[in-house]
């Protein structure tokens, strides 16, 4: 059974007695165990309506959300803390609190009246706290955490929880390139060694691509596809979805591109390896189109890293990509 | 790892830590209530008090009566009312997440001031006479009044508060709230005399002192129901550290436990605005302190020790207000600001963990 499940969901805005603004409809979607799937979209699909939608911070337009087989409607706010937690990004000071004590805080649901811990709780809260990989933060203050810390520490508090499912809104957001790595790595561990459902937003297509047993594409106009990374890409879900001016999804390397509409000059480049792709990265860059052995220009990548610019006979010998890319333009006027 | 071994040895501190410090403001509770009902215009030693209280023969007669009618029930007052200003400001702080909440944001002490200003400044003009003759209902009128004022304040901001999403709206519109009724008072002033007005004045300078034992139960009733669901709402108070999000994400009814809080809270400013005027100052600055002192924004911790705190900040300033050994009397609002800011200002700068408080 899956543990979620939405039926003709649709999300957006209500105003007053205006007519409410849908910003995605029709969404029937599922989840199940150990999955980790991520939502990805272009800015202003609705990816964070839907994520404040299925949490519960704004209720649907129309539709169902099923949890556990339960319309989450008619559970109660604590019944479905039980089962759902999650990360936000709202940016909150928790005032002045140890990373263990906030952890603890996820055990809400699960503790009596003033929030007392059995040693249960205190179990739950050290598992947490390992799972999240942040150990060596557990006695820190909060305030002092770096942002991917925090976010550590916010998995961590989410998974005290003891949910089925958890939902993270960007959680690789504000985090550089190592860090959102660490981050997506860790999530697709802990679903897969721990058997939740986790399912989060995220803008970092690259990495959703590596590491989603699922996507959940949300274009800007038109039905949510869900699919296997590879397939979405394969069918073109993809280039439909994040198409735009200027920049297109370049399905033979899984990666966006920008589109050379300016590269006049063709200039063919001889070279092997990593040397000769980078020659080509910067050609593009600068404005070149890399063209075949018939181009009026041509680059010779030597062995010795020099790179010898050839056109009509005349050959001129740069030591640096700078310099090669100064050659050409100053040639080319 | 040393690092980390130390830091492991500090939190396995806290618990026993913060248990030194609660011990400890207990004890300069004790000594503060009991200097309170020792101080004054007339010295009554420690041996003479343990007499008058356990009952026993005193050498001088009027140790007995200054106690009874004066000191214990103004002690008591300020006990009472330190207590309340204080855990209202650390509720008033949390649910806002503003260091700069107090109990009064909401305007329910303006509420108060303005039930006050129309007994003092019209009904006095006219019927002085008819309050005096109402006995027992003339000795509460003022407190009446000012509860009136507060109630209508805190109805109006309950009103509101159930078709208000967002906690920021509700603080702007507390302080409208403030700005209208403060609007009114001025009015009123503006058309009293000189007698009237230094009457209100007077009012507004806050006092432990006016309460009398006829009095007392209803104080002490409001104050401890105030408490009491104040006590009640801790573990609600902890997860909205997090923010109302958060809270909601983890099974607490946001919009529910908002009521609940704002409700206790006024309670507290009120009931306390009621008796004793306009207190300044100790509902702000004693939550601060605590955390602090405490080095925490755990409210299973702050709640127990912000009423302790605030009980003995309460004494403490009214004592000074006193002067002890002298005939002068200060203005309560006076003393709690002028000595209180300074010893806020110097904890605030030395222990330096304000601003990981919000």
């Amino acid at each position: 059974m899956a543990i979620f499940k939405t039926q003709d969901l649709a999300v957006g805005y209500k105003h007053g007695r205006r007519p409410p603004r849908v910003v995605a409809r029709d969404i029937d979607v599922s989840l199940h165990r150990g999955e980790f799937v991520c939502l990805l979209g272009p800015n202003g699909a609705g990816k964070s309506t839907l994520i404040r939608t299925l949490v519960g911070m704004q209720p649907p337009l129309d539709g169902h959300v099923y949890l556990m087989g339960r319309d989450i409607a008619d559970m109660s706010a604590i019944e479905v803390a039980q089962v759902i937690s999650v990360v936000l990004t709202d940016r909150m000071s928790v005032g002045i609190m140890a990373v263990r004590d906030l952890v603890g805080l996820g055990r809400y649901p699960h503790t009596d009246w003033i929030g007392r811990f059995t040693e249960e709780d205190e179990r739950v809260v050290s598992w947490a706290i390992r799972a999240a990989r942040a150990e060596d933060l557990a006695y820190r203050n909060v305030a002092e955490l770096s942002d991917g810390e925090r976010q550590k520490v916010m998995i961590a508090r989410a998974l005290a929880q003891q949910p089925d499912l958890m939902i993270l809104d960007e959680p690789t957001a504000f985090l550089d390139l190592p860090r959102r790595a660490e981050i997506m790595a860790l999530l697709q561990d802990l679903a897969h060694s721990t058997g939740k459902a986790i399912l989060l937003s995220t803008h970092d297509l690259d990495l959703a691509l590596r590491c989603a047993d699922r996507i959940y594409l949300l274009p800007f106009e038109g039905a949510l596809q869900t699919g296997a990374p590879e397939d979405l890409i394969l069918n073109g879900a993809f280039e439909g979805a994040f198409q735009s001016e200027g920049v297109r999804f370049d399905a033979d390397t899984g990666a966006f591109k920008l589109n050379a509409q300016r590269g006049r000059t063709s200039v063919a480049v001889s070279g092997e390896g990593r040397r000769a792709y980078w020659t080509k990265r910067a050609l593009e860059r600068a404005g070149f189109r890399v063209g075949d052995a018939g181009s009026r220009w041509r680059v010779v990548i030597r062995e010795d890293g020099v790179w010898c610019v050839e056109r009509g006979g005349v050959v001129r010998e740069c030591d640096s990509i700078a310099d090669l890319i100064a050659a050409l333009k100053s040639n080319h006027r | 790892m040393v690092g980390m071994e130390a830091q492991y040895n500090d939190e396995a501190r806290e618990g026993p830590r913060h248990a030194v410090i609660m011990l400890g403001l207990f004890f300069l509770f004790l000594i503060a209530f009991g200097l309170s009902l020792s101080l004054g215009s007339v010295h009554i030693p420690l041996a003479g008090l343990f007499g008058v209280l356990t009952g026993e023969e005193v050498s001088s007669p009027a140790w007995a009566i200054i106690v009874h009618t004066i000191r214990l029930p103004k002690a008591i007052t300020a006990v009472l009312a330190g207590a309340a200003l204080s855990v209202s400001g650390l509720q008033m702080q949390t649910l806002f997440r503003n260091p700069l909440a107090d109990p009064f944001v909401l305007g329910i002490s303006a509420g108060a001031s303005l039930g006050v200003a129309i007994v003092v400044l019209t009904v006095g003009a006219v019927g002085s006479v008819l309050i005096a003759g109402m006995g027992f209902l003339g000795d509460l009128s003022l407190a009446v009044a000012a509860i009136i004022g507060a109630a209508a304040v805190l109805g109006c901001v309950l009103l509101v508060s159930r078709s208000v999403q967002s906690v920021m709206t509700l603080l702007i519109l507390g302080l409208m709230f403030g700005y209208a009724t403060g609007a009114f008072v001025s009015i009123l002033i503006y058309f009293s005399v000189p007698e009237q007005i230094q009457s209100y004045i007077l009012w507004t300078f806050g006092s432990f002192g006016s309460v009398t034992w006829r009095q007392m139960p209803v104080l002490f009733c409001a104050i401890s129901l105030g408490l009491l669901l104040a006590f009640l709402c801790i573990k609600p108070l902890n997860a909205l550290l997090l923010g109302e999000n958060y809270a909601r994400s983890m099974g607490l009814n946001v919009k529910r436990i908002r009521l609940w809080i704002l409700i206790s809270a006024s309670v507290l400013a009120g009931a306390t605005t009621a008796f004793c005027g306009p207190i300044a100052f100790l509902g702000l600055a004693v939550p601060h302190l605590c955390r602090s002192l405490l080095h925490t924004s755990d409210h299973r911790v702050l709640m127990p020790a912000v009423t302790c705190l605030g009980a003995t900040l309460a004494l403490l300033s009214d004592l000074i207000a006193h002067l002890p050994g002298s005939q002068f009397v200060l203005p309560l609002n006076a003393v709690t600001s002028l000595i209180g800011a300074p010893i806020v200002i110097w904890f605030i700068l030395y222990r330096k963990n304000l601003s990981q408080a919000f």
